[in-house]
């Protein structure tokens, strides 16, 4: 049956976000990220592709292989074994399973760095993170580091729970009115697309320390500070013209599990938007921020989260939509998605919080990063990691110019927070 | 955060990790700077040669050559039939849709779908201006 914990369920429906994923992708907008680890000594890749071997157990909705049925895809268990492979120089680049024994993810390792890059028809980046974390755990145990789990880490030993498997979308669906509201189209920031395609990464490292401070003298969060920073420096480098008409949407996935007690190890989160109209002027980072705490405020709101979902699940239910043959779902979505999809979003900006690790495993781990490739619409994304102290921002670019990420950054340093600059330079190799 | 002096750029105000020679945000050069001391952060960029290209850019040109011409031929020996119009909707239709049918990474559904709507406007143009070449009977689709 499907969702049954028995290890000899064959097949599981894609959760309601997962659904969208394989309709919507191709070579140019991937929807695939990148979780990756850095740890104090280079990679064995021997030992890391047997920890990923003993994971698959575990993790019964993500060792899968997709397949096509009637009206939608489905996913069932891969028999084969995934294979790490050493890190391409193509960041987030989609994941073709023909050339991947099927699988949707793919570690890849270089020098001290384990990287997870994941399509995102599997999980969101919470769940990849659960997932990164043990085959980490694992890595370190076959290398024989005396690390113990404390509690933070997933066991092996354990039976997958119906619980990790479920599609929490369904599970808290109210068939009550949902959210209809249309979010307004955006400003989108333009530059020279790279000539060789893929994106440009610039991973900025700093003290979580110093950020949290920066904020609070601010009355604000790490995330509604950086939310509006990235605002900002959107409108500082935006073509005014074009920002007078349009507002600058900032798309802010949030991790529902916390609001539902959730334990799924799928996709469960819901996009919220911050809109920012300057009329065409220039505005202070001080206002900026003051608007963006206000619809931090409103926009993270049970309730409003609650009518979204519903009205997420409802398009699933509906008749029409649930019975139409996946072959004509396919043509009109791709070619509704590439007229319409994400004409509401400037920019993407995806915060995964800090990530706890037991204190046995601090000493072999030194910090992470995030980067994502999700639609060309969206020139610039951020990508928000924290652990051990030391804070990631990554940004993924698809254009030449990085005046965007020079004005962020230099924010931060000219207000005391010390950052060190890591990048693919991307740019040199058109 | 670093123990060893690292490049830095006096700008931007960052250090740098990355084997460069200037700063990737604002782009300043960096000589002066100890760069000896960064290392390489992501793998060497692995250029793929382009074969396709060669052979489509090749088709493309035939393509448009032979409308180009058929278009000139009709005009220069005009007897009052436009049968350059249905010759390049011909050539128009095996050149775009082969393309498509090609393309990498374009789902089946939309390529089908795109098939069915250029056939049916290829059949459509021989029908209006086939009857005016050749001594043909103007097809009726209605059945009477």
């Amino acid at each position: 049956m499907p969702g049954n914990p028995d290890r000899e369920a064959r097949w599981y429906r894609l959760d309601n976000t997962a659904k969208m994923y394989p309709l919507i992708t191709s070579a140019k907008n991937s929807y695939v990220y990148r979780i990756a680890i850095n740890l104090s000594q280079e990679i064995d890749p021997n030992i890391l592709q047997q920890a990923v071997e003993d994971c698959k157990p575990r993790f019964p909705t993500i060792y899968v292989r997709m397949r096509k049925g009637l009206f939608w895809y489905y996913h069932e268990a891969n028999e084969k074994m995934p294979v790490v492979k050493p890190e391409p120089s193509v960041v987030c680049g989609e994941i073709i399973p023909s050339q991947n024994n099927g699988y949707y993810f793919t570690f890849f390792y270089y020098k001290n760095r384990i990287s997870l890059e994941v399509f995102h028809v599997l999980c969101d980046g919470s769940a990849a993170l659960v997932f990164l974390k043990l085959v980490v755990f694992r890595y370190l145990k076959l290398l024989g580091f005396p690390v113990e789990s404390e509690g933070l880490i997933l066991s092996l030993d354990e039976e997958p729970k119906q619980s990790e498997i479920e599609d929490s979308y369904v599970e808290n669906y109210e068939p009550t009115e949902g959210d209809r509201s249309a979010i307004a189209r955006a400003y989108h920031t333009s530059g020279t697309p790279f000539s060789q395609g893929g994106i440009g990464v610039i991973n900025g490292k700093m003290k979580t320390e110093q950020l949290k401070k920066l904020a609070k003298d601010q009355g604000a969060s790490i995330s509604q500070y950086l939310a509006a920073l990235l605002t900002y420096c959107i409108i500082e480098t935006g073509d005014m013209k074009k920002l007078s008409l349009l507002p600058v949407n900032i798309c802010i996935p949030v991790d529902m599990r916390k609001f539902y007690s959730s334990k799924t190890l799928r996709n469960f989160f819901l996009n919220i938007f911050t809109s920012v109209y300057c009329g065409g002027r220039k505005m202070s980072f001080e206002a900026v921020l003051d608007l963006m705490k206000e619809q931090f405020k409103s926009g993270v709101d049970l309730g409003k989260l609650q009518a979204l979902l519903n009205s997420n699940v409802s398009v699933e239910k509906n008749p029409f939509v649930r019975f139409s043959p996946l072959f004509l779902k396919l043509a009109l979505i791709k070619i509704g998605y590439k007229f319409g999809g994400r004409m509401s979003t400037t920019a993407i900006m995806s915060n995964i919080g800090n990530v706890e690790f037991p204190e046995s495993m601090k000493p072999y781990v030194l910090d992470m990063e995030l980067n994502f490739n999700i639609n060309n619409l969206c020139a610039h994304n951020l990508g928000i990691v924290s652990c051990n102290g030391i804070t990631t921002l990554g940004f993924s670019r698809r254009v030449y110019e990085s005046e965007l990420e020079r004005l962020f950054i230099t924010h931060l340093t000219s207000r005391g927070v010390e950052v060190e600059i890591l990048s693919n330079l991307w740019e040199d190799f058109a | 955060m670093k123990e060893m002096a690292i490049p830095y750029c006096d700008d931007c105000k960052v250090s740098i990790s990355t084997k460069t020679d200037r700063c990737p945000l604002c782009g300043k050069n960096l000589v002066g700077t100890d760069i000896t001391t960064a290392v390489k952060t992501f793998p060497d960029y692995v250029y793929k040669r382009k074969r396709a290209s060669g052979v489509a850019k090749a088709i493309s040109f035939i393509a448009i050559l032979s409308i180009v011409l058929s278009v000139v031929g009709n005009i220069m020996t005009w007897n009052g039939y436009p049968w350059s119009v249905t010759f390049s909707a011909c050539v128009l239709y095996v050149w775009l849709m082969g393309s498509l049918t090609f393309k990498k990474g374009a789902h089946l559904g939309l390529k089908l779908m795109m098939h069915a709507i250029a056939l049916s406007l290829l059949l459509a143009i021989i029908n209006t201006f086939a009857s005016q070449t050749l001594t043909v009977t103007r097809i009726s689709w209605a059945v009477s």
